[in-house]
């Protein structure tokens, strides 16, 4: 590889760099990362304030100090675990697809070219985890013992090894061209071992050696606010030497893979900033590798043994109609139970079993708030409006096909409340495993696990069936007018430009919010657990779930109606 | 051993499979330096599947390959070969000249300048060359991706449909771009639908379902059959 190959490459990134950056001035660009620190830094120390009880109302330095290195190991363990099957997924790192076809079938050095990208994720994930945990690092230090920059300091490093195991495990796995399976089974293998360990740590179980997990050295760090252990510098040397390891044989990844995702993330990128949280969905299922089986769970259709038989005759005529049009609600029914079930028989393996380990994550952190941090709550609402995203297959891909729904003699409404059949089945079985998963984490607990397991499920499937209906367009009549019946673009408030921010956020937040009620159940109990109470749960529940049921039936018909009451009071005026 | 003596393209038992399905059976192929091959056959007959994987972008499930006695995706593989493919892939933020320049300096080509105002010129791009090509129609993607694939030196030049949305101009400047590359001594390797220039080429390879269906001269051929998969008689 010659220098001008080596330069040109530089003067490459140089000028494409200024092509992005334009005629922005750097006191300019300055000025916005100081603004955006600033407010940042009083944003965290406002909250702060503002936010007691981070980790658990009776925490105290020793249980953090016996408990902490386990339970934070096991996040870095599960970051180590989720690297490597990003890594076996073809992942980290992302190219873009005409850096791949110009640059790197070009006779450069494929270590000299991917280095910088390489580098770049490493800076990106390290400091956004440093970044987080160092703000979490600083509320745990009002609680406890020892400084609050101390701490902020300590977790910062702890959350920036934690990226570096992610990032270098996914690289490393990359670049050996480690099997799914291979890196499946040792993630598994990792996560089990500091299961174990925190397990017998948490209940003072087996012995010293049983409490050691592969984590607990990365976790210690966390502490670093009140304890320095020098074991603990090992955890540093570690997660150096996995850089350095991932960076020397980032040469070696494949094109294939990075061709491919280069792709999906190019169009991830655009989804994500048109906020199209169906498509970043799909897409981030492609990145996985997460197609639907191509052989369904058990086994396929009697149509697949015909296959064999030969060619027919071509049918000598148009099939005849069974009977009314529109097909009858029964009909109907059955036809989207089927579509249902055809749906659920090809999810791959790993997404039903993503699907149980949020239910599980769910009953822990549904357990979680009742006697500890509120922000715990966070967590379950984040369990559960994924579980929703999962679940909601059927509906989702036939809002993804509009032009095939509306050439159906039907009222679209109708099918979509029936294509969430399956999945509130689907919710009401997971919804049991979080249950069961909250009984062994709090076993008083049980009764008002059960009962308010299906209700929560429910409720938090509502915001993304909302967005996904909410991506549907609208029906041909009105698709050109505003809620207000006017043309669209035309005096519409909604349509200046100072509601364009207000209406971005509204979009982004507003299907999480939605699935925030399904907090409000377990929160309710956490306080009050009587029997009484858990009934009238069930009941507000029950009648928030038909609310939203009935949205999703009428619509349509609500979205017609109210430009059409506009346009008669406009008419009116006139 | 000296480059002449080595073939261009040597694949032995080169296939790809997706999920269990293939996508070429095990092939068998060699391409001797400055032969000209047309590869035709109907969708999914395995044409750019072929390309892709000599090119370097997709990993073969099964055999390999070498260019001129080279791995694929090994550095010197990478100098030897051009690759034009069905699908022209440009960055937003460069205009066609920018691509140019970097695409030869890259490769570290000698009076790329003189040359790239050649190539714009020929293809009708020198109006645009200042402009973005991801902002082009279809038809003038096409031609600026075929000036980046000229614009370097290469021993062997794999593409990939290239007739695609070209208009008169760029058609004929594209058949006299091959028919130098060819004289000059580089081995072509064309997939295509465009029948009528299958007889340019020394050489046919018809695929059909992933598999070999013929490969033999083009004169001797029925083309227009060999395209919908209906494989030669083996009579006489």
């Amino acid at each position: 590889m010659s220098s001008d190959s080596r330069s040109a490459l530089r003067e490459l990134r140089r000028l494409r760099t200024r092509n992005r950056i334009g005629d922005s001035e750097w006191f300019d660009i300055a000025y916005r990362v100081y603004l955006f620190a600033l407010v940042g830094l009083v944003l965290v120390v406002w909250a702060s304030d503002a936010v007691e009880g981070i980790v658990s109302e009776d925490l105290s330095t020793e249980l953090l100090l016996g408990r902490g290195p386990s339970v934070l190991g096991l996040l870095a363990v599960a970051a180590a675990a989720m690297g490597l099957r990003s890594g076996a997924d073809g992942g980290p790192i992302s190219i873009e697809p005409a850096d791949v076809r110009h640059v790197l079938l070009a006779p450069l050095d494929r270590r000299f070219v991917l280095f910088q990208p390489a580098s770049q994720r490493f800076r990106s994930v390290m400091f956004a985890l440093a970044l987080g945990a160092g703000v979490l690092g600083q509320l745990v230090g009002r609680e406890v013992e020892g400084s609050r920059p101390a701490w902020a300091a300590a977790c910062a490093a702890y959350g920036a090894m934690v990226g570096a195991w992610f990032v270098g495990a996914a690289i490393v796995a990359h670049a050996v061209r480690l099997p799914r399976w291979a890196a499946t089974g040792i993630g598994a293998v990792l996560l089990a071992w500091q299961a174990v360990a925190l397990w017998s740590t948490w209940n003072d179980q087996l012995g010293d050696v049983a409490r050691a997990g592969p984590g607990d050295l990365v976790g210690s760090v966390a502490l670093w606010g009140i304890r320095q252990r020098p074991l603990d510098v090992l955890a540093i040397l570690a997660a150096v030497a996995v850089v350095a390891v991932a960076l020397t044989v980032v040469g070696r990844l494949r094109l294939e893979a990075l061709v491919r995702r280069g792709e999906l993330v190019s169009q991830l990128r655009f989804a994500a900033t048109a906020q199209d949280l169906r498509t970043v969905v799909l897409l981030r299922r492609q990145l996985r590798a997460e197609a639907p089986r191509p052989v369904p769970w058990g086994g396929r259709s009697r149509t697949h043994d015909r296959a064999g038989e030969g060619p027919r005759p071509v049918p000598t005529r148009v099939p005849a109609r069974a009977g009314a049009v529109p097909v009858r609600s029964t009909t109907l029914t059955a036809v989207a139970w089927r579509r249902g079930l055809a749906s659920l028989r090809r999810l791959p393996f790993s997404r039903l079993a993503r699907m149980v380990v949020l239910g599980a994550l769910g009953g822990v952190f549904a357990s979680l708030t009742e006697t500890t941090s509120p922000l715990y709550a966070l967590g379950l609402l984040a369990a559960v409006f994924l579980l929703g995203m999962e679940a909601i297959e059927p509906l989702s891909e036939e809002v993804d096909r509009p032009d095939l729904t509306d050439g159906l003699p039907l009222d679209r409404g109708a099918l979509y409340l029936r294509h969430l059949i399956v999945p509130a089945i689907t919710l009401a079985a997971v919804a049991m495993v979080g249950a069961a998963t909250a009984t062994v984490m709090d076993p008083p607990s049980a009764p008002a696990a059960f009962a308010l397991a299906v209700p929560t499920a429910l409720l938090g499937a509502i915001g993304p069936v909302v967005t996904t209906v909410l991506d549907a367009p609208l029906p041909l009549a009105v698709a050109d007018t505003n809620v207000f019946g006017s043309p669209r673009g035309g005096e519409s408030p909604f349509a200046m430009a100072e509601f364009a921010g207000f209406s971005t956020a509204f979009t982004a937040i507003a299907p999480v919010v939605l699935s925030g009620v399904a907090v409000v159940p377990v929160l309710v109990a956490d306080i009050d657990g009587g029997i009484g109470t858990i009934a009238r749960l069930l009941v507000g529940s029950a009648l928030v779930i038909v609310a939203a049921a009935f949205w999703v039936r009428r619509r349509d018909r609500w979205a017609i109606g109210m430009r059409k009451f506009f346009e008669e009071g406009r008419q009116a005026g006139t | 051993m000296s480059k002449r003596s080595k073939a261009a393209i040597r694949a032995t038992g080169l296939g790809k499979s997706y999920f269990g399905s293939p996508a070429l059976h095990p092939l068998d192929l060699t391409v001797p330096i400055g032969e000209r091959v047309t590869i035709i056959g109907h969708n999914g007959s395995g044409k750019t599947t072929l390309i892709r994987m000599l090119a370097g972008l997709l990993e073969p499930t099964d055999g390999h390959a070498e260019i001129l006695g080279e791995q694929i995706g090994s550095t010197p593989a990478r100098a030897a070969i051009s690759y034009i493919s069905d699908q022209p892939v440009f960055y937003d933020d460069l205009s066609v000249w920018q691509h140019l320049e970097y695409v030869a300096r890259l490769h570290d080509t000698a009076d790329w300048e003189e040359h790239a105002t050649a190539l714009v010129g020929a293809l009708g791009l020198t109006d645009r060359a200042d402009d973005l090509p991801a902002t082009f129609s279809r038809g003038l993607k096409q031609k600026a991706q075929i000036a980046i694939g000229f614009i370097r030196p290469f021993d062997v030049l794999l593409v990939d449909e290239p007739f695609v949305g070209l208009d008169r101009v760029g058609r004929e400047a594209l058949l006299e771009l091959l028919r130098s590359a060819h004289a000059d001594g580089a081995a072509l390797l064309i997939a295509t639908h465009e029948l009528t220039t299958v007889r340019e080429g020394s050489r046919l390879i018809a695929l059909s379902g992933g598999e070999l269906l013929y490969d033999g001269s083009p004169t001797d051929a029925d083309v227009a059959a060999l395209t919908e998969g209906v494989a030669p008689s083996t009579d006489g």
